[in-house]
């Protein structure tokens, strides 16, 4: 299955009425749909408010998406209707529609082009988790860096990197779930959050 | 488990299998954290290293307010090879049946349109194998029917079948 297709069950699943599999979408696409709305909207507050705003205006929305295009490619739609609505809403002017469209949200990979939208805090947050995402790669086996670097960065599939690797495909499955545990258990102490404030 | 979430997160999960993993994550918070600490990961090494611990959280408690949704499951044209192969079988029984009706074999077992139709040539040898005295009352009856009817179970063919054997009466 593809990425769009894993995304179009956990619709389906949203749409016979299990709200948790929306939660999932929105873990899996949250960073992404903050980074696109930073760039229209200053105030990190802000931000936040106009992305939980998209996701609750994607899941109303949610049971006439038929999956004739991707997820996230509709998702951000919502995005930047929903900024550009903020900022009319303030009064203040919204980017022209060429300036900014869906397209460019999916192709949108720059971060150097990203103002910085962190509060102190959540700077401190993300450069920790930076860092040790980073330690943590540095301390992989050199097999397991390579799996995990060609699938998340380089987005190829298990078919792709077993070729790559000159391995099975079990192995490369083994390697890219090792690195992510190994990477896990050190973020682990970051991440953990306050029962309340799970879901 | 892990390793099967992780496999997901992937897509390199069969449908039903994913399905299954998906409803274990409604029912597991633990499995929840997981998914959540593996899309970070990716996330991270792409460069969006953001963290907002309560986000989702934030997300989930306002969707406690809204109704849960319950839009009809699409439905999707799905490809049916063994209708399609049923639907030529029985296409087949059905002209066969038809045409075994109205070309009924001779007594000694050969059926009259098979015969002329595949073998006109051989006609001219063995005509007399072909039919008997006591069949030509029945055959022009035929012959005026089929004149009525104008077709039959395979168009084209009964004109021809009907010269062949009108010759072959004729020589015997």
């Amino acid at each position: 299955m593809s990425d769009r297709e894993i995304d179009q069950v956990l619709v389906e699943r949203v749409q016979r009425g299990d709200k948790q599999a929306f939660g999932l979408l929105v873990s899996k696409y949250q960073r992404k749909l903050h980074r696109l709305l930073s760039r229209l909207i200053r105030d990190p507050a802000e931000v936040e408010d106009v992305a939980q705003e998209t996701f609750i205006k994607a899941y109303r929305a949610l049971g006439s998406f038929r999956g004739e295009s991707a997820f996230y490619t509709w998702l951000y739609r919502i995005g930047i209707n929903t900024a550009k609505n903020f900022l009319v809403s303030q009064g203040r002017r919204a980017p022209t529609s060429t300036g900014f469209d869906s397209t460019e949200a999916e192709t949108f990979e720059d971060a150097d082009q990203l103002r910085d939208v962190n509060t102190p805090e959540r700077l401190l947050m993300t450069q920790q988790i930076g860092e040790t995402v980073e330690e943590a790669m540095a301390a992989l086996p050199d097999e397991l860096r390579t799996a995990i670097m060609l699938r998340e960065l380089e987005g190829l599939s298990y078919e792709e990197i077993a070729g790559i690797m000159e391995c099975p495909i079990g192995t490369v499955r083994s390697r890219i779930f090792r690195a992510r545990e190994a990477i896990a258990e050190k973020l682990r102490p970051l991440l953990d959050t306050a029962p309340d404030k799970r879901w | 488990m892990k390793e099967k979430l992780s496999s997901l997160l992937d897509g390199d999960v069969e449908p039903a299998q994913a399905d299954a993993l998906f409803e274990s994550l409604r029912r597991d918070p633990q499995m929840r954290r997981q998914w959540d600490a593996y899309c970070l990961i990716g996330d991270a090494l792409r460069g969006e290293r953001d963290h907002r611990p309560d986000f989702v959280a934030g997300v989930m408690s306002r969707l406690d307010a809204e109704p849960t949704l319950l839009a009809p499951k699409p439905r999707r044209p799905r490809p049916r090879p063994m209708m399609a192969i049923a639907a030529s079988v029985m296409g087949v029984v059905a002209v066969g049946a038809v045409a075994y009706t109205m070309y009924p074999s001779t007594p000694d077992g050969v059926p009259v349109a098979g015969v002329v139709a595949s073998a006109p040539a051989e006609t001219a040898t063995a005509p007399v194998q072909l039919a008997t005295q006591g069949d030509d009352v029945h055959r022009n009856y035929l012959f005026v029917h089929q004149a009525m009817s104008g077709g039959g179970p395979i168009p084209g063919s009964v004109h021809y079948v009907r010269t062949v054997s009108d010759t072959r009466g004729d020589r015997r």
